[in-house]
């Protein structure tokens, strides 16, 4: 009887194993298919290559799937290579808006219709930035603009602010009008990061870029701020303003606008400034930009006919 | 038997149960298995689009170098997605790590993504200074740059290629491993299935059996048992010691067996008591019977012998007077005769036949006539030697061996001595005479029970079955000369005396009279009076 019982216990305590054996694998994995809203409208936002594309694009990306969800169009970001190309991706329709540097925005304005949206405050509270002149510590180069004559400048482009117009205009007031024979060689590096990172490799002996990047990138790399160092500033100008063509529906525009200027207030909106490293948009307008104007008309820029060289 | 089949299927189960935890088992880790093989699968896919992506992402950059394009996009996306799937990887092999539950597996894969962690590493590097050379190249107008960017890029986007071809390579192979490894669980667990199955069937069948004979034996040995009973052995017990129904049907059977071999044995005693009975009875019947049978022998041999007897006194009393007139006549005329007288010889022959005659008519005045009988204590030996000295010197005795055994103690009876001694002169004469060519008379005396035996045996001719009835008849004799009264006689003073004549004979080797005197009751006390004195017989 005792075997019996064994047996019959046995039995069903293998059984219950079993069970339990099977129905451990339970389905854990359940496929959450999430359907996507399917926008027609598309709005191009073009980036300016200011430091590393790569950077721009992981920096802006929140704010374009920020603005596809509120405006419900499917806003595109469109990295550009080069500074010089924006006008003609406004000109040929290939971009609905872009965030301008101050002085591209300056020319562009002078020869397209553009209207500034917004730019952003940076934590902190600085919506503006400088140009800066800078030399690696050990280049034997100063203040003194003289040191600097018959040296390898890195600048970023011919259409930015802080990459051009700042140093040209800078030594046009030192009394270098010539400032293309003034140094050995100039290094259009295309980016402020590149202008900066061509100092630092020693590519160059002094460089000019945005201050904003290069305080950017010296706190991401402390080498570069033990061996670079800030020889000039700039005065302010506006951020990179997104700016819209001017024919674009004014619903969009203005839908835009307010979004921007309000999306500091949601919490996908601080997300999306978080990225910028912004705390909100404030509104630009055109007014803000003519002392830019008039730095360009003192190195004999006409905005309207400015040529730039641009190797693309 | 209910138990039998419980503990059967509780045994098949069990087996079943063990087999199949066993290919759970297996199946968990054929699932667990396949499971690494489709992450495998999915991080190869992964390999192979970064593979795609990092050669995209070179061709765009030619493209854009070399002026064919001015869109990045494409460029920075190929990029974004390498990076994207870069950052995936370590994810997807931590994964596999989740899905092993053996720690030996376990610690080999670690292993394993512990050396892919470098070329990872090595990779990120690289992809981090190629996105910083391409960031650069893409917008830089310095032609010294760009040429050397150019390079690096070029040179670094196929270093990235040809680690990427590494890890997958290792992947492919892991995937393989993995691979074979599910197979052989997959083998393993088909031939434990096959084996589970054999073996339950085996086993089942083995139940089977165990059963079927479980019931089947104990059930033949109730019948083997039954049909004992049925040819009457009551000895037979059915040996069936299983705890179950038919246990308990053997025990009821052997019970009842018992009851029935003791009421068997009490019906044997009863049947053995009623032959007893039946015996005793049958013998107490046949004794009657004969008793019966010889009363009436008896009556009717005393009635023919009392009829006979009154003819003979009859007939005698008329025939002797003329037989004596005869006889005187004869004799008268023959001492007449002259002795040459030719039929002088006839008349004697005539005398001798008349004397004959007349002695016949004698015997049957002397059968007939009531003899006196006068009983007193008499010695049978000394009768029986009397009556040898009378016949011993007789020319016939010569050839013949008499041989005596008698008791020296034989007890005297009261008996009529004359009458005895003729008894035994008829039977000794008869015996002689059935000894024509010698011979040997046995005699023999002895005590038996209430009386005296005497035993005369001869080994003459013997006398025939039919003939050994007649002899006691009146005038039934085979002898030329005989009258064939003597044994009549004989057997009738015997009779007289309350005894009996036995014959035994065969034929060719002789035969054998019994005769028995019974010890009268004054004899018993006579016989105590004389036990008290010194015994003088012969």
């Amino acid at each position: 009887m005792g075997f019996i019982k064994v047996t019959t216990y046995g039995a069903a305590l293998s059984l219950a194993c079993l069970l339990g054996v099977s129905c451990d694998n339970k389905a854990k994995d359940t496929n959450k298919v999430e359907l996507k809203n399917i926008r027609e409208t598309t709005l191009t936002i073009a980036i300016l290559p200011e430091q590393n594309v790569f950077e721009q694009k992981k920096r802006y990306k929140p704010l374009a799937e920020y603005l596809s969800n509120t405006l419900n169009v499917n806003v595109k970001i469109k990295l550009l290579d080069s500074y010089g190309s924006i006008y003609d991706e406004i000109k040929n329709k290939t971009i609905d808006a872009a965030f301008f540097g101050s002085f591209n925005y300056v020319l562009t304005r002078a020869r397209a219709d553009i209207e500034p949206i917004a730019r952003p405050v940076e934590i902190g509270g600085n919506s503006n930035y400088k140009g800066i002149i800078f030399t690696r510590k050990d280049s034997g180069l100063n203040r003194d603009i003289r040191t600097w004559k018959g040296k390898r400048i890195s600048l970023v482009h011919e259409v930015t602010t802080a990459g051009y117009i700042f140093p040209r205009w800078y030594l046009k007031r030192h009394g270098v009008d010539n400032f293309e024979n003034y140094f050995r060689r100039i290094i259009f590096s295309g980016s402020h990061d590149a202008a900066i990172l061509a100092v630092f490799k020693g590519q160059a002996d002094i460089g000019a870029a945005k201050d904003l990047i290069f305080k950017k990138l010296l706190s991401e790399n402390p080498a570069i701020r033990d061996e670079i160092v800030v020889l000039a500033e700039s005065i302010s100008v506006p951020s990179n303003s997104l700016c819209v063509r001017g024919d674009l529906k004014n619903n969009i525009k203005s839908s835009l606008k307010k979004t921007l200027l309000t999306m500091h207030n949601t919490s996908n909106g601080k997300t999306a400034l978080a990225s910028l490293n912004a705390e909100r948009f404030i509104e630009t307008s055109g007014s803000e930009f003519d002392e830019l104007r008039e730095m360009a008309r003192d190195i004999d820029i006409n905005i309207r006919t400015y040529q730039f060289r641009d190797s693309r | 038997m209910k138990r039998k089949l419980i503990l059967g299927l509780g045994l098949a189960l069990l087996i079943f149960a063990i087999s199949a935890m066993v290919v759970v088992k297996n199946l968990d880790n054929i699932v667990a298995n396949q499971r690494l093989i489709n992450e495998q699968d999915i991080i190869i896919g992964k390999y192979n689009e970064m593979l795609f992506e990092m050669k995209g992402a070179q061709a765009e950059l030619y493209r854009h170098q070399a002026g064919y394009t001015r869109n990045i996009d494409d460029l920075v996306n190929y990029i974004e997605a390498f990076d994207e799937n870069m950052e995936f990887l370590p994810r997807q092999y931590s994964s596999h790590l989740n899905d092993i539950a053996c720690m030996q597996c376990h610690s080999k894969i670690k292993e394993r993504l512990s050396s892919l962690t470098g070329i990872f590493s090595e990779i990120k590097m690289h992809i981090k200074d190629y996105k910083r050379d391409v960031s650069i190249l893409i917008t830089t107008d310095d032609s010294g740059q760009i040429k050397v960017l150019e390079d690096a890029a070029t040179k670094r986007g196929n270093t990235i290629i040809e680690l990427l071809e590494k890890v997958r390579h290792a992947a492919d192979k892991m995937r393989e491993e993995i691979k074979n490894k599910r197979n052989i669980l997959i083998r393993r667990s088909r031939a434990v299935i096959f084996i589970a199955i054999f073996f339950t069937i085996v086993f089942s069948f083995l139940i089977f059996i165990a059963v079927i004979r479980g019931i089947t034996t104990p059930i033949n040995s109730l019948i083997k048992g039954i049909q004992n009973i049925a040819s009457g052995d009551f000895t037979q017990r059915v040996d069936v010691n299983t705890k179950d129904e038919i246990g308990f049907m053997a025990k009821a059977f052997n019970d009842m067996t018992e009851k029935l071999s003791s009421m068997n044995k009490e019906k044997d005693r009863l049947l053995h008591t009623l032959q007893g009975f039946n015996e005793e009875l049958e013998k107490k019947v046949k004794e009657a019977t004969e008793k019966l049978r010889l009363t009436q022998e008896n009556m009717v041999r005393a009635e023919t012998l009392a009829a006979i007897g009154t003819l003979a006194a009859g007939v005698s009393h008329e025939i002797s007077t003329p037989l004596n007139t005869i006889i005187g006549f004869v004799q008268l005329t023959i001492s007449e005769m002259d002795d040459s007288n030719p039929i002088k010889g006839d008349l004697k022959v005539i005398e001798q036949e008349a004397v004959r005659c007349k002695r016949i008519v004698q015997g049957l005045l002397n059968f007939a006539k009531p003899q006196r009988h006068e009983e007193r204590l008499t010695d049978i030996n000394n009768i029986i030697n009397e009556t040898l000295l009378l016949i011993e010197y007789q020319p016939s005795m010569k050839k013949i061996v008499i041989k005596k055994n008698m008791d020296s103690k034989l007890v005297p009876i009261e008996a009529d001595h004359l009458q005895l001694k003729q008894v035994f002169l008829n039977i000794i004469l008869n015996a002689v005479q059935a000894m024509p060519e010698g011979g040997e008379l046995k005699i023999t005396t002895r005590n038996v029970n209430k009386g005296v035996e005497v035993a005369i045996s001869d080994t003459g001719i013997g006398i025939p079955e039919e003939e050994r009835k007649k002899i006691f008849q009146p005038f039934y004799t085979t002898k030329k000369d005989g009258t064939g009264l003597g044994l009549s006689i004989s057997y009738g003073i015997i009779k007289e005396h309350g005894g009996e004549i036995y014959v035994e004979s065969e034929i060719g080797r002789g035969s054998k009279f019994r005769v028995f005197i019974p010890i009268k009751s004054s004899d018993k006390l006579l016989n105590q009076a004389q036990s008290d004195r010194p015994h003088n017989h012969a």
